[in-house]
């Protein structure tokens, strides 16, 4: 669409100035009308072929207006050295915040989601309604009249002689018909049917004499040998495609008025005797046409007619212009038709911006000089709002670099990453900032790491650059959101979820079945007399399983949005006072407890699945030392009386 | 003609022409000339047409007798020209749908640019003659 609209205005550009060369040999070629007719109707052929030249067409600036619609992406382009970061949120904390959805909202001064207003495709769907709209009055006049040319009576046999004999005098090898009709109407060709129709009113041939119609059949006659007709079809396509051209009113009354020149010439070649005769004819019947309609106002009268009409009788008085534009005009003719209309189509000159990815929909693209971070399945709220939602990406600059895993390793990716651009920092001190915010990304992640000990399994989703939003995508977007909605957090993978849950559960079921046996031999233990020890109390947590415990928003003022699933609640809060550039940065851990027991437990700690492991290992490790124990009260007993039962039985 | 400012339509064409193809005649007969069926609604139609008409005097009405008797008030060819130059002038030159090529176009000429015009082909025609 845009390339063809691109293209038709510039012919239309390319049209006019054209138009205007030939106003200018207008004057010069007064005598060689065919010349000049051949001049208009290219004129008329360059806007409906391929441009040679694409003009740029200075769109008008997108505003933008709140995206209404939320299925389609919109390009985000943030510059690299406004990046910062801002903000560094442990959300481990209270459980609350757990499944926390962190949704970028654009400022009203930057509007990064906005949809920009697309004045192309509003232009394009003008431009069509009104091409529709001309075609349609021009097919229903059309039918109008060729049905109202049935009541046309047909010309008898003399008649059919007479014209037959004009037609051969100027060299044509079929007559049209004729066709008689009691209209004040100017005599006219009409060539819709199947063969070309010579309308001719009868009230207007009883006023004249032999030799004038004669003068007036020819110059219909003329028209026709020249393909007159045909060239009207011409000026209804391109009225239907440039119905807003400014100039194409005036084209079409120049290439109009050369063809009646052409067509005086050949009366005045075909009847040399006759000029004065036909000069009065014209006006006879322009008085024929006009003579009952009411008086026009004196101005309004033939405005600009009259020096017109000065200028053709007295072409026909003196009968100086050539019927035909000879060999050297048509030689001329068809060079500067060669010139002008390509006969290679040029519109494969398709604008290149439209390869480049950039600026298509269904692509979330944050630039950043070398560097880019991009949400992979950011989706758009209903509410014009971002949603970014795991697998939040990172990665230099057409390049594709995944960071995901576990905190070690992406904290050695992170360190190669920096090392990398460190050696190469780019073009501009911008890489620097950058580099900057990847290590302090990578210190948090450090700082996290010991502070959340060893018990925590942080994992850190991947990212890439320049990802299309795949149907694949999108989808899993879907699901995510799905997901968020029945509280179980944010975009993980959800076979990962539940392999996350059989895990957990097994290592339940295990730690349970630890405590039954610790229990059975301090019961043993107390029944022997001995001293059971103490019995480790565990609790299950309720927190919900692959919490994200941090988030790095990256951002100038954006507006954070945090929904709680559990509370239903969402709080906004702006952030900041400078045009937002937001990225988001998601580190995400996952915790390993049972979602059944969700809420259930009583005495709800927030122990990660890690340390659960780590409970396990108490457990099982103060099993041992009370069986051994168990058995050393059993030996001792066993010196003193003969006991057969067995320990732990 | 000034009085008869408005077009006809279609539907009002067809009625007139079964006037004109057999002379002053019924609803009634009308109705069957032009759609061929008797009925309430095309009756209602046709009685709709031809008040139109009759506004537009295109048509007479006879109240004379039982039944009234309708008949064209307009000659056939009349009424056709008028159409044919209406149509045409809207497919010439000027407008937005060009197809038709005038012979002679614009609007009329006033008695003096007759005058001055004729004049000029008189005064080029005495030099050639010279």
């Amino acid at each position: 669409m845009d390339v063809f609209l691109q293209a038709m205005l510039s012919n239309a550009a390319a049209s006019s100035v054209l138009a205007l060369l030939v106003a200018c040999l207008s004057r010069p070629l007064e005598r060689r009308p065919a010349i000049l007719h051949g001049l208009w109707l290219l004129v008329l052929i360059k806007l409906i072929t391929p441009p040679l030249y694409q003009v740029p067409i200075p769109w008008p600036a997108s505003k933008t207006v709140p995206a209404a619609d939320t299925t389609e992406l919109q390009v985000v382009t943030v510059e690299a050295d406004d990046l910062e970061v801002a903000a560094v949120r442990d959300t481990t904390g209270p459980a609350q915040t757990a499944g926390e959805q962190v949704m970028l909202a654009p400022t009203e001064a930057s509007a990064p989601a906005a949809r920009p207003i697309d004045w192309r495709r509003w232009t394009a769907a003008a431009w069509i309604i009104g091409s529709l709209t001309v075609l349609l009055v021009t097919v229903r006049r059309t039918v109008r009249f060729h049905r109202l040319l049935r009541a046309a009576r047909p010309a008898n046999d003399d008649e059919r002689e007479w014209i037959e004999g004009l037609a051969q005098r100027i060299g044509m090898r079929r007559a049209p018909v004729i066709g008689w009709v009691r209209a004040r109407i100017s005599p006219l060709v009409w060539s819709v049917g199947r063969r070309p129709l010579l309308v001719l009113p009868t009230d207007l041939w009883k006023i004249l004499d032999e030799h004038k119609r004669s003068t007036l059949v020819v110059h219909e006659l003329a028209h026709l040998r020249r393909g007159d007709h045909l060239v009207r079809f011409l000026e209804v396509l391109v009225t239907c495609l440039y119905w807003w051209h400014p100039l194409l009113g005036w084209i079409r009354q120049s290439l109009r008025d050369a063809e009646e020149r052409c067509c005086d010439a050949w009366v005045v070649w075909a009847f040399p005797d006759a000029a004065r005769s036909y000069a009065e004819t014209l006006l006879d019947a322009l008085d024929f046409v006009h003579r009952s309609d009411p008086v026009e106002p004196l101005l309004a009268s033939g405005l600009g007619k009259v020096p017109h009409l000065q200028r053709r009788l007295t072409m026909i008085m003196t009968g100086m212009s050539r019927r035909s534009p000879g060999l050297p005009g048509r030689l001329g003719l068809l060079a500067v038709a060669v010139a002008l209309l390509p006969l290679g189509a040029t519109w494969a000159q398709a604008p290149a911006e439209a390869k480049d990815g950039r600026g298509e929909p269904g692509q979330l693209r944050i630039e950043s000089g070398d560097m880019a971070i991009i949400a992979r399945d950011a989706e758009f709220a209903p509410d014009g709002k971002i949603l970014l939602s795991g697998n939040t990406l990172i990665a230099p600059r057409d390049t594709t670099i995944e960071l995901s895993g576990p905190l070690d390793d992406v904290i050695g990716k992170l360190e190669k990453l920096i090392a990398d651009l460190n050696k190469n920092p780019g073009s501009s001190g911008a890489g620097r900032v950058r580099v900057e915010d990847l290590e302090k990304l990578r210190d948090d992640l450090k700082q996290k790491k010991t502070h959340g000990g060893d018990g925590h399994h942080i994992v850190v989703k991947s990212m890439k650059l320049d990802l299309p939003l795949t149907q694949e995508v999108k989808e899993k977007a879907r699901l995510a959101e799905i997901h968020v909605r029945a509280n179980v957090v944010s975009a993980v993978d959800i076979a990962q979820l539940h392999k996350a849950q059989k895990e957990v559960q097994e290592l339940r079921a295990g730690i349970e079945s630890s405590m039954k046996k610790l229990e059975a031999a301090q019961a043993r233990i107390r029944e022997l007399g001995g001293e059971p020890g103490e019995t480790p109390v565990i609790s299950w947590t309720a927190r919900p399983p692959g919490k994200t415990v941090m988030h790095y928003v990256v951002t100038r003022p954006v507006t954070i949005t945090r929904s709680s699933p559990e509370t239903g609640k969402t709080t906004t809060k702006p952030s900041g006072e400078r045009k937002a550039r937001e990225i988001s940065v998601a580190v995400t851990a996952e915790y390993k407890p049972d979602p059944e027991k969700q809420g259930k437990e009583k005495q709800p700690s927030r122990l990660g699945a890690a340390a659960d492991s780590r409970r396990i290992d108490q457990i099982e490790k103060r099993l041992r030392e009370l069986q051994d124990e168990l058995q050393r009260m059993k030996k001792s007993a066993g010196d003193r009386s003969d006991t057969r039962t067995a320990p732990g039985q | 003609m000034g009085d008869l400012q408005q077009d006809v339509t279609e539907a009002e064409l067809a009625v007139l022409q079964a006037l004109w193809d057999s002379g002053p005649s019924t609803i009634r007969q009308l109705v069957d000339r032009v759609y061929g069926q008797s009925g309430t609604s095309v009756y209602a139609t046709v009685q709709k047409l031809l008040e139109r008409l009759e506004t537009k005097r295109c048509v007479a009405r006879d109240r004379s007798g039982a039944v009234h008797m309708f008949r064209a008030a307009v000659h056939r060819d009349e009424l056709i020209g008028r159409r044919l130059r209406a149509v045409a002038d809207s497919l010439c030159g000027g407008s937005m749908t060009p197809l038709l090529t005038h012979l002679v176009e614009g609007k009329g000429l006033s008695a003096k640019e007759q005058r001055e015009l004729r004049a000029l082909i008189e005064r080029l025609d005495g030099r050639k003659r010279k």
